[in-house]
């Protein structure tokens, strides 16, 4: 069985338990979200079946979507089997990969090898994220599977003259992918009418993140580490689907909120970068009375759920183009655009969070090999404890296996980091 | 002539390097260190000002920069983080920098916080070579003569950045007639001579290392290198690698390093600056971008380069030393050793330090290799 024929299964069993023994504690909206999880997987795999076009890290999913194509994001699918490391660690060395990089980058490579995933059908060289090292990632992709590939080279400030910049050169992949690529076809009312519904996927993210700020916090903190700001507007087929799962949640958080529903919280603590997937950090947390109000993630291109505005020109006095509007929201997206203010904008960014969600205690994860975001993680720490007097926890690890931060170590870490905090804070 | 040529070799030695950064400053003008090869010097050099390339410590001893660095990140900028904190490069006025790859970028924020430069500049460069990237990359250029300009106090203007690049293509012309003398059985100068020369014109005034090397290249017409064997030949592939006794220590193990595709040795110097363009940023920019590192994602090109080298410069295989945590180059290889085989030409890779160490397993694994070239050429 292939890793999406599992993920369907996953859901299905997820949405049968649910329907059979509900959870009165967990958001009732969440059936509809696991219903998308299993549509949107079942989408890529009959598409993988039929042979239609498939786009790993396309730069934007809902163009690829308006192509007639479908995105994939091959690391969150490889991130829900940690059990299968062992096995993609193997084909990583057969392959004369690297080890030390993000891991689940690289076993997502070695996922597609073994025939466990799909190979795209079109590399394009720029992932919508800051790290370069993404597009090696891309690159490697593109030769072992001998796929057309398409470089873009993506600007790092937000301008008029990037705007147009980027927008010229997604103009010029959709001409190559319409060249090369059977099945593409670029639909621009379909485009349209997928900015559209992200500009209302941002306006509901931007909503759940203020409600985030209440205390209690009124979603549980596994929620948080489960990114639901991956469901974004690209998943499935039917946006409306897609749009009415993000009101309900939104509505009943706001619901949860004004009732006061959610654990009781003795500590709030912001988790940055990475998690290990091989260990459950609420098993540590929960017991403690820690909430996660948010989970700064990569690769989810959002700021822990703080998402931008979506801008079709009024910014800059002119409407945009489809694709102008499509640059717009690429470069103002926070995560390419604040870790290139360097470190210290970063930093800033984090104090920001932290005050914002009123936290007390900041975890780093630093993911082996993640470069761009691990590096200011003492940078982080220093500032935080100078500024707002919120110590951070700095661990480095992997994501997906236990090798650099076995699970005892783990918890043991974070254990003493949170009875060390709530006894300075007078709550142990 | 031998005395002139050991005093060029030893020109960019840990004891020598810092001398002429000290004179130019002496004079009253500004000195900035430049991290990689993606940088245009002549822009720095147009303004009046020396480009000063950084090395890290050779030391073994990283500690103080690894309570701020992550694990499994670049040696060679642990080993600057490490200088830079033991006040080693106090006397740089700036230091400018490409996003070479993200531990590039990142590391930035460390240098803002912990050294005492007044200027840290990062120029974007793209990863690709198009024609639109030419033209961004030559705005982005624009943006940092505007930057040296104000740092400087100075005026760049078209001709006196057409002045600069005349005097480094004329070092570039310089170090490749030197190169072409490689191509000898027995060549005027060993590969880790090679190398030292090369990382001399960075750190010396361009005009004043291209007169000296003028002044030699007919010595080294009729000189013949000290090396103890012409066979196999290898031509040596890494980056970063600015220690000279790594490449000693390949031929020492028994074989003459004909050739290198380094950024610190052949690929610092092999592309011209197109003289004759009416923009002289664009053909900085068009010059650059054809650095050919891993970075790039011309992999295409660089293998085909590599082999070109390979054929001209007579050379038995290849012996790639990465180092370690280089991880733009990790993810190439696998690419590159598949071309290499392609084509027929035996390649080896092991990875190393910044600083020169593990010496007894390098040794026993070059060792192999060489032995591995040696049987084949009998055969």
């Amino acid at each position: 069985m292939n890793l999406l024929e599992k993920l369907v299964e996953r859901n299905e069993r997820r949405l049968k338990k649910i329907d059979e023994n509900p959870d009165p504690t967990k958001l009732w909206s969440n059936r509809l979200g696991y219903e998308i999880d299993r549509d949107h997987y079942r989408e890529l795999l009959e598409a993988w079946q039929q042979g239609k076009p498939l786009l790993p890290w396309f730069p934007s999913a809902i163009l690829a979507r308006a192509m007639g194509a479908l995105h994939m994001q091959l690391e969150t699918f490889v991130d829900q089997f940690p059990e299968e490391s062992p096995r993609y660690y193997q084909a990583v060395r057969s392959m004369g990969l690297p080890e030390n990089v993000c891991d689940t980058m690289v076993l997502a490579v070695a996922a597609v090898k073994l025939g466990d995933l799909p190979a795209p059908s079109l590399i394009s060289l720029c992932p919508r994220v800051p790290c370069r090292l993404w597009i090696y990632y891309m690159k490697i992709l593109a030769e072992y599977f001998n796929v057309p590939q398409f470089e873009i080279d993506p600007p790092h400030e937000y301008s008029e003259e990037s705007i147009k910049y980027l927008a010229g050169q997604l103009g010029e992949l959709i001409e190559f992918a319409e060249r090369n690529v059977p099945g593409i076809k670029y639909d621009q009312d379909r485009h349209l009418e997928l900015l559209e519904a992200e500009g209302a996927w941002f306006g509901y993210a931007n909503k759940e993140w203020e409600l985030r700020k209440r205390i209690p916090l009124p979603v549980d903190s596994r929620d948080t580490f489960r990114q639901p700001f991956r469901r974004g507007p690209d998943l499935i087929d039917d946006t409306a689907k897609l749009l009415e799962f993000w009101r309900q949640r939104t509505e009943e958080i706001e619901e949860r909120a004004a009732r006061g529903v959610g654990r009781e919280e003795r500590l709030r603590v912001l988790w940055i970068w990475g998690r290990p997937v091989y260990a459950d950090p609420m098993n540590v947390l929960e017991p403690r009375g820690v909430s996660v109000p948010a989970v700064v993630l990569p690769p989810t291109a959002t700021f822990g759920g703080k998402f931008p505005i979506s801008d079709d020109g009024k910014e800059l006095g002119r409407q945009f183009s489809p694709l102008e509007h499509e640059a717009s929201n690429w470069l103002s997206q926070d995560m390419l655009q604040r870790p290139r203010r360097g470190g210290h904008g970063w930093a800033e960014d984090i104090i920001w969070v932290c005050q914002d969600l009123k936290c007390d205690a900041i975890v780093y994860y630093q993911v082996v090999g993640c470069l761009h975001m691990g590096s200011p993680a003492k940078l982080v720490a220093d500032m935080a404890e100078r500024e707002l007097g919120v110590p951070t926890l700095i661990l480095a690890g992997r994501e997906m296996e236990a090798t650099f931060l076995p699970i005892p170590e783990f918890e043991s870490r974070l254990a003493e980091f949170i009875d060390m905090v709530l006894a300075q804070k007078g709550r142990g | 002539m031998e005395d002139k040529l050991k005093k060029l070799v030893s020109a960019g030695n840990k004891e020598n390097r810092t001398k002429w950064a000290h004179e130019w400053q002496g004079q009253g003008k500004k000195v900035v260190g430049v991290l990689d090869n993606m940088v245009p010097e002549e822009v720095i050099y147009a303004a009046g000002m020396l480009p000063w390339r950084i090395q890290g410590t050779w030391q073994e001893d990283v500690s103080r920069a690894m309570i701020y660095r992550m694990p499994q990140t670049s040696a060679f900028l642990n080993h600057v983080l490490q200088s830079v904190l033991e006040g080693e490069l106090d006397f740089l006025d700036g230091m400018v920098y490409s996003n070479r790859d993200e531990d590039f970028v990142r590391f930035r924020d460390y240098w803002e916080s912990l050294s005492k430069t007044r200027l840290v500049y990062l120029i974007e460069v793209p990863i690709m070579d198009s024609e639109l990237t030419r033209r961004r990359f030559a705005a982005k250029i624009r943006e940092f003569i505007g930057v040296i300009e104000e740092f400087g106090k100075a005026k760049i203007d078209d001709k006196s950045l057409r002045d600069a690049v005349a005097v480094y293509d004329k070092g570039r012309a310089l170090l490749r007639k030197m190169y072409e003398l490689r191509k000898r059985e027995l060549p005027p100068v060993s590969g880790g001579e090679a190398l030292a020369i090369t990382i001399a014109a960075t750190v010396m005034p361009r005009d004043e290392f291209n007169k000296e090397l003028e002044g030699l290249l007919p010595y080294l017409e009729k000189r013949k290198a000290n090396v103890s064997h012409t066979r196999p030949r290898v031509l040596l592939s890494s980056d970063l690698l600015d220690n000279p006794a790594y490449v000693d220590l390949v031929e020492e193990t028994g074989c003459l390093v004909a050739m290198d595709d380094m950024d610190t040795g052949s690929r610092y110097f092999w592309e011209m600056v197109d003289g004759g363009s009416e923009d002289p940023a664009y053909a900085l920019a068009k010059r650059y971008l054809k650095s050919r590192l891993p970075r790039m994602v011309d992999w295409q090109e660089q293998a085909e380069q590599l082999m070109q080298w390979t054929r001209e410069f007579h050379t038995d295989g290849v012996l790639d030393l990465t180092e370690t945590y280089d991880h733009t180059r990790e993810f190439r290889r696998p690419f590159l050793e598949h071309r290499l085989k392609e084509a027929g030409i035996p390649e080896a890779s092991f990875e190393r330090d910044y600083h020169l160490s593990n010496v007894g397993q390098l040794r026993t694994r070059i060792g192999a290799f060489l032995e591995m070239l040696e049987s084949k050429t009998a055969g």
